[in-house]
């Protein structure tokens, strides 16, 4: 899944090839997991099958085995009773021999030895033996110097453990190579208890290695018989027979779970076991079950390849299959998408023609009702909206385009209203003024003015009209036209509450809309220095004194002209210092904002004001305005930035620059 | 005239035979074809034996074949012996010499099951112990008078299937032989406790190579020879061991003896360790392992006469 997201993050890949290699993944993944399962599952089947199969071959075996040495070990008993019944005479007990020997065909030989004297008190070894060669029974005394048979296995072993025996696997002692077992039992004095002899029966084990070795499963599936020490007795290889034990292969081969293997086999376990060994052809499984009369054990082996070589030709098969099917789902799946998303290809190549501004591409008919045949009517649907939407633009574009020139216009005009020219016709040495208006992007309602009232007074004007645009601005240019009645004339009775009154009335008379100005109207006298003031509704001024102090002229005499027909006739009166200087503005300077919305404010004003208190008006108000401007950064300017300042310098010190 | 050619002839005849044919001897390993003779085996399969001027025959060997049993040491050059077995029959007036002692030290041990938690020699009281009946039992039946032990010794001739079967409760064993054979048998090691006789005062080296004091007398440098050929061979045997096991496994088939290469292989192995003793010289009987042995066997009654070292060991590389 993981490789799922890895490939829908690729962007440069196709639809085509996202789709292909998604449902290849899957399918391989899918077809994958349950061949593996299946694979697995009918291992363990055949497994299971197997070896229920080997069990019951091996124990047929084992149980034929068991069977016949049980025949053999019956023999025993039979002549077990007769013999502890009484005493026999050297040709009672030949006879008896010969007849066990001649009637029993799997009998090779019998031997009745004796303990030390207990035949008769003169004869310390007495071991008469009958043994079968061709159908010909010969008879001899086993005990001569030469064979001291009381210190042999067959002999000793039955006598310390005191219970019959099968003795380990041996060769024939007349040569030839008859591989034989020996069947010992302790015959004991019925009265006394004590050992009398062992009477043993000789067994050849050919029946047996043709039994085991007849044993076959698979190809090279093979059996083999081990003694109680592990010796082998039949196997395949024929030197391995009595030379090598499964313990001596396992230490030359230095194969410890052999040995494993071995320890269990010795100690009549049965199993079924997995085995790796280049011994046995690679990994390989045994089967091995005990016989229980003398603890040897059957094993058999068979090589694993053999035992899936059929699952493994239908696996081949099945992936075969599986592989082509797959392959063949690809390619369609492949053709399919590719098909699918071939008008979408070709629509987002004409969408990025419409992109670069061919509107009039043709888009390709509709072929089908389908999603993609919806997205191409969509986008027919789109680039006719698109169209349109231009066409409008368009008109709107032309129409905004003449409204700015007007506008352009407008402002120009309004501009006009304001004076530029800041040379004065008199008492120029004694005082100087300077204004300036920056408008914001649209027309604004800010003026300022200034003029002579009569002789010695000049009056100073600073307004705000409610409101933006073309209306503020038409009430802007009326604000200013009826102040022209008082310049240039001899108004020595006039006083600012008058002008403010005058203004009241006219504007509130001809202002349908209920617009209005706030307006900060003063008159100085040159002559007395007296400063009258009038505040309509207007921000507060500054007298900034010489010694940089900074009084506030912060009394409100009436509300905004415009507004309603009331008188206003208060008024405000201060003495200006020599150099003191007058400064005035409109509330675009406190309320210019930063990119992080803070406001200029008054104390920003007040600082700079000390700042430059000193410097030519000019100066200072050009300083202002680059500080509001640096404030502001790249915020736009919201409001008309104005400011109009008067110098006072009765000792006519003032630069006629100006 | 014809009597002077015919004698010229016998004369060169004689004359060539004696400078360039081979001195024939025989040898008789005292016991079977394994790897324990494997040296001897190896000179005369490599030449070794033909390069000192001999041609040694090496005789069967085994039960039904064996020294002074079977066959006199008048019968036969040079053989090899326990010295402990050789001891004894010195005492019994056969007048043989150790011409060159091999094993350096005791192969000895008891072992027994863990269950019967043997691992002390008294231990053993009232026990059923396995010994070789006939031959090699001077030493375990010395070693258990000496500490006294009460216990019930059966007679063993040559297999362990008495011991695996628990019909014994212990048995002496050799290291490099029957350990090896329980270890094959499918018993591991940790399942079974030994008492080693070196650990107990009784180190006594085993095989050396003997010949008639006869023969040592009348030609001394054909024994000579023969040792100093047989010490090549096992030094040869040691260094390939993959050859010398091969050669042992081909005699042993030919006689007809059930074995495998991973027991030959352990018997090789095992040997050398008996041989190779750090301080010890390969093929010198030392005088205090010749006393230690002749003592026991006397405080045991084994032998009457403590023989003297120089009269029995001849040492004959040394001299």
């Amino acid at each position: 899944m993981n490789l799922l997201k890895t490939l829908s993050r690729i962007k440069n890949i196709s639809i085509t090839y996202k789709i292909t290699i998604s449902i290849l993944i899957l399918s391989v993944t899918i077809f994958g997991i349950a061949f593996l399962y299946n694979y697995e599952v009918s291992k363990n089947l055949l497994l299971k099958n197997v070896e229920e199969n080997t069990r019951n071959i091996v124990n047929s075996a084992v149980n034929k085995s068991e069977g016949f040495f049980l025949s053999v070990e019956k023999i025993a008993q039979n002549i077990n009773y007769i013999l502890e019944d009484r005493n026999f005479s050297e040709s009672e007990i030949y006879e008896l021999l010969r007849k066990i020997v001649g009637n029993n065909e799997e009998v090779s030989g019998s031997c009745l030895a004796f303990e030390p004297f207990e035949f008769d008190d003169n004869t310390a070894f007495y071991a008469p033996y009958c043994h079968k060669k061709e159908e010909e029974i010969f008879y001899s005394n086993l005990a001569n110097s030469d064979y001291d048979y009381p210190l042999w296995d067959w002999y000793q072993i039955p006598k310390m453990l005191g219970r019959a025996v099968w003795s380990e696997p041996y060769y024939d002692e007349g040569g030839g190579n008859m591989l034989m077992t020996t069947y010992s039992v302790p015959l004991y004095d019925p009265e006394t208890n004590e050992l009398k002899a062992v009477f043993t029966l000789d067994l050849s084990l050919e029946w047996l290695n043709e039994l085991v070795s007849s044993i076959k499963i698979f190809d090279s599936g093979y059996a083999f018989l081990l003694s109680r020490n592990g010796t082998i007795i039949t196997h395949p290889h024929t030197e391995y027979i009595m030379n090598e034990s499964i313990f001596s292969l396992a230490a030359e081969h230095d194969y410890p779970h052999l040995r494993e293997i071995g320890q269990k086999m010795i100690n009549s376990e049965q199993g079924f076991i997995k085995i790796d060994s280049v011994l046995y052809n690679g990994i390989s499984w045994v089967y091995y079950a005990p016989l229980s009369n003398n603890n040897w054990s059957i094993g058999f082996i068979f090589p694993e390849k053999e035992l899936y070589s059929d699952l493994n030709e239908l696996t081949i098969s099945i992936t075969i299959i599986i592989l082509t099917g797959i392959a063949i789902t690809t390619v369609v799946i492949f053709l399919i998408t590719k098909r699918l998303t071939k008008p979408i290809i070709k629509l987002s190549k004409l969408t990025e023609e419409i992109g670069k501004g061919n509107l009039d591409v043709q888009l390709p008919e509709s072929q089908s009702k389908d999603e993609v045949g919806k997205l191409r009517d969509s986008f027919s649907q789109m680039q006719d909206s698109l169209k349109q939407y231009i066409k409008n633009l368009e008109i709107t574009l032309s129409e905004k385009k003449r409204m700015e020139t007007e506008l352009n216009i407008s402002r120009d005009i309004q501009l006009g209203f304001i004076p530029t020219d800041f040379s004065l016709k008199r008492h120029s040495e004694k005082i100087q003024v300077y204004g300036s208006m920056e408008p914001a992007k649209e027309v604004g309602g800010d003026l300022y003015d200034f003029f002579f009232l009569d002789e010695n007074r000049i009056c100073l004007v600073i307004g705000d009209v409610s409101g933006k645009g073309i209306p503020a601005a038409l009430f802007m240019a009326v604000t200013t036209s009826l102040l022209n009645e008082y310049r240039d004339s001899d108004n020595q009775d006039i006083t600012v509450d008058k002008i403010a009154q005058r203004l009241n009335r006219n504007l509130y008379a001809r202002n349908p809309e209920n617009y209005f100005v706030t307006m900060f109207i003063c008159t100085f006298n040159v002559n007395t220095g007296e400063l009258e003031y009038c505040n309509c509704g207007h921000n507060k001024s500054y007298i900034i004194s010489n010694d940089g102090t900074l009084k506030t002229l912060d009394e409100v005499h009436g509300i905004p002209l415009g507004v309603a027909p009331m008188d206003y006739g208060l008024s405000g009166k201060i003495v200006l210092q020599p150099e003191d200087k007058v400064f005035l503005y409109t509330d675009g300077i406190v309320e210019a904002f930063n990119e992080n919305g803070e406001l200029y404010a008054e104390d920003k004003l007040e600082t700079q004001l000390k700042k430059t208190g000193f410097s030519e008006l000019k100066e200072m108000i050009k300083s202002i305005s680059k500080n509001i401007a640096e404030f502001a950064g790249n915020e736009p300017q919201s409001d008309d930035i104005t400011m109009l300042a008067l110098s006072y310098i009765p000792d006519g010190k003032v630069n006629e620059n100006d | 005239m014809k009597k002077k050619i015919l004698f010229l002839i016998l004369s060169m005849i004689i004359s060539i035979t004696f400078f360039c044919e081979l001195q024939t001897v025989t040898f008789l390993a005292q016991w079977q074809p394994q790897a324990q003779f494997a040296g001897y085996y190896y000179a005369k399969e490599k030449g070794i034996y033909e390069k000192y001027g001999l041609d040694v025959k090496i005789l069967e060997s085994g039960p039904g074949k064996l020294i002074f049993k079977n066959i006199l040491p008048n019968e036969v050059d040079f053989f090899t012996l326990f010295l402990s077995g050789a001891a004894t029959k010195y005492d019994e007036d056969y007048k043989i010499v150790n011409l060159a002692q091999l094993s350096q030290r005791s192969a000895l041990l008891f072992v027994s099951k863990k269950s019967e938690n043997i691992l002390k020699p008294s231990d053993l009281n009232d026990k059923k112990i396995g010994i070789w009946y006939a031959d090699f039992n001077e030493l375990p039946l010395s070693f258990i008078r000496d500490h006294d032990l009460y216990t019930k010794i059966i007679g063993i001739r040559s297999s362990i299937n008495l011991f695996l079967m628990d019909g014994i409760d212990a048995m002496a064993v050799m290291q490099y032989n029957e350990l090896d054979q329980i270890y094959q048998s499918g018993i591991d090691f940790d399942e079974i406790n030994t008492m080693y006789f070196y650990d107990y005062d009784y180190d006594i080296p085993e095989d050396g190579i003997y010949c008639s004091g006869e023969l040592y007398e009348k030609n001394p440098d054909i024994c000579r020879k023969f040792v100093e050929a047989s010490l090549e061979g096992w030094t040869e045997a040691f260094k390939n061991k993959d050859t010398a096991i091969d050669i042992v496994v081909k005699y042993m088939k030919e006689s007809h003896i059930a074995t495998n290469k991973a027991h030959q292989e352990w018997m090789l192995n095992e040997i050398e360790k008996l041989f190779i003793i750090p301080g010890k010289k390969l093929g010198i009987l030392n005088e205090e392992d010749y006393k230690r042995c002749i003592g026991i066997l006397a405080d045991n009654y084994f032998i009457e006469k403590r023989i003297g070292f120089d009269e029995f060991a001849k040492n004959i590389i040394e001299n």
